[in-house]
């Protein structure tokens, strides 16, 4: 996820999680704050109801306190005044005062005058009778103690709430012992609560305590509450208040319910959510804003500084830089970044400088230089080793053994194991084989590589072929046995016939016939000749092994080596193809010798044919003659020195000049079909020319 | 210098009595060696060329001295054929050599000959070397 998506998201989860959050403390703190409003509220109207109630009985009170401190009402009582109900209390009274009924009584109680409003006939009808009932000794309405004091209050019919009021009759001015009470009252029947609500809240319903479905908890809760009130949300539209209202005895007797909807509430809810819309554009606004200039100065250049570095890192034009408008702390990066990059740039050409001067030295040297890994998996060789007919992608991400020689592989891995666990630089010598399965002998130095904690990481080698040297040195070192063994039979040679001479000469100087003495004068010559043969023998042979073996196209060797018995009558067939062996120079007197040989000695040599035959073992180069052969007891011999017919130093010395490179040479013909001659040339010392320029090289 | 008739006047008739076995694998060598002994007036009582011929005639003709050369034809060079020869007959052996190499030289050594005569040789260095060994 890049830079821009990781601010958007962000950026967008944090506004999310302030909206939220402040959505819920909003919503929480201002919804309580409503809900409380609206139980003030509520309460207010509970209030409002109730002193509507006590006004409608002030207002009764102030009627009847026209009516009982009355001189006319105070004489009809005491009885002298009998027209007073006539002339003061009819219909148009009742309905005009609005009152529902109206009772005189006398000082004990006695009802002197009763009577209640029919609005819907206009008539005075009778009180009813449990209102009378009410009137009683014991009913506060009949206390007269105080003259001015009136009671009213509610009154609690069995079958309806009344509005009551209660006033001494005294006279106008107050004076006299009151005589009765004037009570008068409205049934606080639907018409009267339908009037109330009109003047308040439009539902307005009294329950009676007593009512059973109101709960005594109920009851218990409207007590507790310091307004004595309740108010209770009845659903999401409306509320209910409750108040409980007391009789003219001071007891709870009503329960007020008003129940009015819920406007404050929601406009709570209504504000809240405009709130909240407000707040979640207002964030969203700044959120796109701020993101836009963000972006615009801060993460879409990180990201087209990030972009062209990359650019610049996976490009091949290492010579870019990166361009980044303004003068802020991401220009200054970017100028930073490109100055860094003129640094590695500078560092990247000494390196490939060196890279290509150390390259220049590992590919041209005739040395192999090699890595391996700590495994001894090869990782870097270089391009000598196509001498040995491998590529180098042949030999990496293999073994390093697998170029070593097989008798040579258990000793050196363990020299390498050695050296590895020691770290100790090694040099060592073994035998590689090419990929024809020639052997090459080469010194290996071998060095630990390390890495900055000291802990071994793979070698570093050199591989230096030293193969013709060895041969050189081997051919050397069985040159010099030989011409010690040859100077040594030589000296006892010529030292034996020295002996045989001089006693000839004593025999020829002691004896006195002249025929003897002529006899042994021709052995003394005989024995001389033979003595110079011997001394010839060894200018001949002190040349085998002097000069180092080379590499000999054999093909043109045996030509030189045929050209001398052109005149022979003997027909030659040459079946060697263009081929190297490493031989003395002097393998031209081998093919020499042996056709020398078959002249003289194979009786009817007709043809003398050469060719080879490859094996596991080598080449082996075939001298085949069709003369009498060699007799199976003369196949050893023949090659001994002094064995034939002539000096008998002619296969001795082809043997010598063969083995000085390791070339075993036998006759393995049928005695009576020709002589033939095999000459088995070991693996490693011969090898067929490719091409002239292979052959050129290799000279 | 003494010529050799001089030495056969000289030695014939102290030696005369003496026999010695010639073991020469070369003609002309065996032809001068026998030619010289008998000018010393020794008596040759047969010429071997192998080691096996030796001691045939070593145990036919039981002879006072052993004149061998080292390089013999045969199986059994001339050192190993003297071992035998002083091991079996108690004779006694002079080596007649031209080996000047060390370990041919130390391997003769080793069989304990009774004297050398070193090729090319006189005749008197053959008197002397016989007379030391059979006085």
């Amino acid at each position: 996820m890049d830079l821009q998506k990781k601010t958007l998201l962000i950026l967008v989860t944090f506004l999310i999680l302030a909206i939220a959050l402040t959505g819920v403390f909003v919503t929480s703190i201002l919804l309580s704050n409503y809900q409380s409003l609206e139980q003030a509220h509520m309460t207010k109207d509970l209030s409002l109801v109730v002193s509507q109630i006590n006004n409608e009985v002030s207002t009764l009170s102030a009627i009847d306190s026209d009516w009982a401190p009355w001189d006319e009402t105070y004489d009809f009582v005491n009885g002298s005044n009998p027209d007073y109900i006539k002339k003061n209390i009819n219909a148009y009274t009742f309905d005009n005062l609005h009152l529902d009924f109206m009772i005189i009584t006398n000082r004990q109680g006695g009802i002197v005058y009763s009577g209640a409003y029919d609005p819907a006939n206009g008539t005075i009808i009778p009180v009813k009778a449990s209102l009378l009932h009410e009137i009683n000794i014991n009913s506060p309405l009949l206390n007269m103690t105080d003259p001015r004091a009136a009671v009213s209050g509610i009154l609690m019919l069995p079958d309806t709430p009344v509005l009551i009021t209660s006033q001494p009759i005294v006279h106008t001015d107050f004076s006299g012992t009151p005589q009765g009470v004037v009570i008068m009252g409205r049934y606080l029947d639907q018409d009267e609560i339908n009037k109330l609500a009109g003047l308040t809240v439009p539902t307005l319903t009294f329950d009676r305590i007593m009512d059973p479905s109101i709960s005594p908890n109920f009851l218990s809760a409207i007590e507790k509450n310091p307004a004595n009130s309740f108010i209770l949300p009845t659903n999401q539209d409306t509320v209910t208040g409750y108040t409980l209202v007391q009789d003219i005895y001071g007891n709870p007797t009503l329960v007020l319910e008003i129940t009015e909807p819920r406007d404050l509430y929601r406009q709570g809810i209504s504000t809240i959510f405009q709130f909240i819309v407000i707040l979640l554009l207002t964030e969203m606004v700044f959120g796109v804003v701020m993101i836009f200039f963000l972006d615009r100065f801060v993460l879409s250049r990180i990201k087209s500084l990030g972009v062209q570095v990359r650019s610049i890192g996976t490009g091949s034009d290492r010579s870019s830089r990166v361009g980044l408008a303004g003068s802020d702390e991401l220009s200054d990066l970017a100028g930073e970044i490109n100055r860094m990059l003129d640094d590695i740039e500078k560092t990247n050409v000494e390196l490939l400088k060196t890279e290509t001067r150390f390259q220049e030295l590992a590919e041209n040297t005739s040395d192999v230089l090699f890595t391996t890994d700590i495994n001894g998996k090869v990782l870097y060789v270089s391009l000598a080793i196509n001498r040995y007919g491998y590529l180098s992608e042949d030999v990496i991400s293999s073994d390093f053994t697998y170029l070593v020689y097989s008798g040579d592989r258990a000793r050196v891995s363990f020299e390498l194991h050695k050296e590895i666990t020691e770290c100790t630089p090694m040099v060592t010598t073994f035998r590689l084989v090419d990929k024809w399965g020639f052997i090459h002998w080469n010194e290996a130095k071998i060095a630990i590589s390390m890495d900055v904690f000291g802990k071994p990481t793979g070698i570093n080698g050199v591989l230096r072929d030293f193969t013709d040297r060895k041969h050189a040195e081997e051919a050397i070192v069985l040159a010099n046995k030989k011409l010690n063994l040859l100077n040594n039979i030589t000296r006892h040679d010529i030292l034996n016939t020295i002996t045989a001479l001089l006693g000839c000469v004593d025999m020829a100087n002691a004896t006195k016939v002249p025929a003897e003495r002529e006899e042994l004068l021709n052995q003394i010559k005989e024995l001389t000749r033979v003595i110079q043969r011997q001394i010839e023998f060894t200018r001949e042979y002190q040349s085998v092994g002097v000069n180092a073996p080379t590499w000999q196209n054999l093909r043109e060797i045996l030509k030189r080596a045929i050209m001398n018995f052109a005149g022979s009558g003997i027909t030659f067939a040459n079946e060697i193809d263009d081929t190297l062996v490493y031989a003395d120079p002097l393998l031209e007197k081998v093919f020499y010798n042996l056709v020398d040989n078959a002249v003289r000695y194979g009786a009817h040599v007709r043809t003398i044919k050469f060719y080879y035959l490859i094996s596991d073992k080598g080449l082996a180069l075939i001298c085949e003659d069709d003369g009498i052969g060699i007799p199976d007891n003369e196949k050893e011999r023949i090659f001994e020195r002094g064995v034939g017919k002539n000096t008998g130093m002619g296969l001795f010395l082809t043997r010598e000049i063969l083995l000085i490179t390791g070339i075993m040479i036998e006759e393995n013909g049928r005695p009576g079909c020709g002589a033939r001659f095999e000459m088995l040339i070991p693996n490693g010392a011969f090898r067929f020319i490719r091409d002239k320029k292979d052959e050129k090289r290799e000279g | 210098m003494a010529s050799p008739g001089h030495i056969h006047n000289e030695t014939v008739n102290a030696m005369s009595d003496k026999v010695i076995l010639l073991v020469e694998d070369d003609d002309i060598i065996a032809k001068v060696v026998e030619w010289r002994l008998k000018n010393l007036g020794y008596r040759v009582c047969g010429r071997a060329i192998t080691g096996a011929e030796a001691m045939e005639m070593v145990v036919n003709h039981k002879p006072d001295l052993v004149l061998m050369d080292i390089n013999i034809k045969g199986e059994i060079d001339g050192i190993e054929t003297a071992r035998m020869i002083k091991k079996g007959f108690n004779i006694p052996v002079i080596y007649v050599t031209s080996h000047s190499d060390g370990p041919t030289l130390e391997r003769a050594r080793e069989s304990k000959p009774d004297g050398f005569i070193v090729k090319p040789f006189d005749d008197n260095d053959l008197r002397v070397a016989i007379g030391l060994v059979l006085k």
